[in-house]
């Protein structure tokens, strides 16, 4: 039977410096809640909204697959590997950090904010080689049905990072109905909604609630109930 | 509950531009004390001159070298908690620290 995790928009931590306003899923920074943890190696869900020319300066990372998914406006991306991108919504960006990489984001405009979600996983493997990719999502994609945006494997649909997981996205309308089918057997799901409100599984989601969903037998039905309804479907193993 | 005025910090590593910014981020708690090192020697030397409370273990540690490392590190300091840290940054070095002390029932006389 399977085993429900519910996080209500509201119960999100939040930050605002000002510069950036973060709600956050999980414990992260200087905020520790030890029921907040992580969702199997689904550590960070940080819903992110940054001020006209400000960003993250430049800073380290490692043995994290780090995914980004812009919301709104375009942010300036550098690291030490030698990227310099501009990273918009429709596009995906995944930071393999391995044994280490150093890298800056901000926002691109000095006039309009920028928004992310900002996502962690803990990766398959440790000290492996930092990679960078970004890729364009083709729009019509994920018009009413679910759209790949990353797997484990580089020749599928979508980006790919070191760790056994699956991301899908979704745009959706009022009574549309689909399912989602586990690629792997024991990993788990948690479905976040970007926008309107979904039923999951026979749970009702509201804009930017979690749902983390382990134990899963079968497949996960999903039902829309409000106009341009998005939703990210994220499927990872529940063991790090 | 065992109380401590300071909490020791030894996090070992192999990148030292990154292991420089975990131990300022360490030593950026009032009540924490942090060092970085990036071999297994400077480790093991630390661990003999300070009893640290917790040793974190960062990136580029080869998967052959760490059963030996934690083993050396034990039986130098049989208490020392030994944990891996993930992120190499201050997004998740908190609240490993944090967790970390929960669940050996260590708190910090504020």
């Amino acid at each position: 039977m399977a085993h429900y995790t519910l996080h209500k928009a509201a119960t999100r931590a939040h930050l605002d410096h000002g510069w950036l306003n973060s709600y956050q899923t999980f414990s992260f920074a200087g905020q520790y809640n030890p029921d907040r943890i992580r969702f199997g190696t689904l550590r960070v869900l940080n819903d992110d909204v940054i001020a006209g020319g400000r960003g993250f300066g430049e800073h380290p990372h490692d043995n994290m697959e780090i995914i980004s998914i812009p919301l709104a406006g375009t942010l300036e991306h550098k690291d030490n590997m030698g990227n310099v991108k501009r990273l918009k919504a429709g596009e995906v960006q995944i930071m393999s950090t391995g044994e280490g990489v150093f890298h800056s984001e901000f926002n691109a405009s000095n006039d309009e904010v920028a928004a992310l979600l900002q996502i962690w996983v803990f990766p398959k493997t440790l000290n492996g080689k930092p990679r960078y990719e970004q890729i364009t999502l083709d729009p019509s994609g994920s018009q009413r049905k679910l759209q790949q945006i990353l797997s484990p494997f580089p020749d599928d649909d979508g980006a790919w990072i070191q760790q056994d997981a699956w991301f899908h996205l979704g745009h959706f309308e009022p009574g549309d109905t689909t399912h989602y089918t586990l690629h792997k057997k024991d990993n788990g799901l948690y479905a976040f909604v970007i926008s309107g409100s979904f039923t999951v599984d026979g749970q009702l989601l509201e804009v930017r609630d979690g749902l983390g969903i382990a134990e899963i037998s079968g497949d996960i039905a999903l039902q829309a109930h409000t106009p341009a309804a998005t939703i990210l479907l994220m499927e990872i193993p529940m063991d790090i | 509950m065992k109380v401590i005025d300071t909490l020791h910090i030894l996090a070992i590593g192999r990148n030292p531009a990154i292991m420089a910014v975990v131990e300022r981020l360490l030593n950026s708690h009032e009540h924490w004390k942090g060092l970085s090192v990036t071999s297994n020697a400077a480790a093991l030397s630390a661990i003999e001159q300070t009893p640290y409370n917790i040793v974190l273990l960062c990136a580029g540690i080869p998967a052959a070298e760490e059963d030996t490392l934690r083993q050396a590190l034990l039986q130098r300091q049989p208490q020392v908690i030994i944990a891996q840290h993930y992120g190499g940054g201050s997004g998740l070095l908190e609240s490993e620290v944090r967790g970390l002390l929960a669940a050996h029932n260590i708190s910090l006389s504020l």
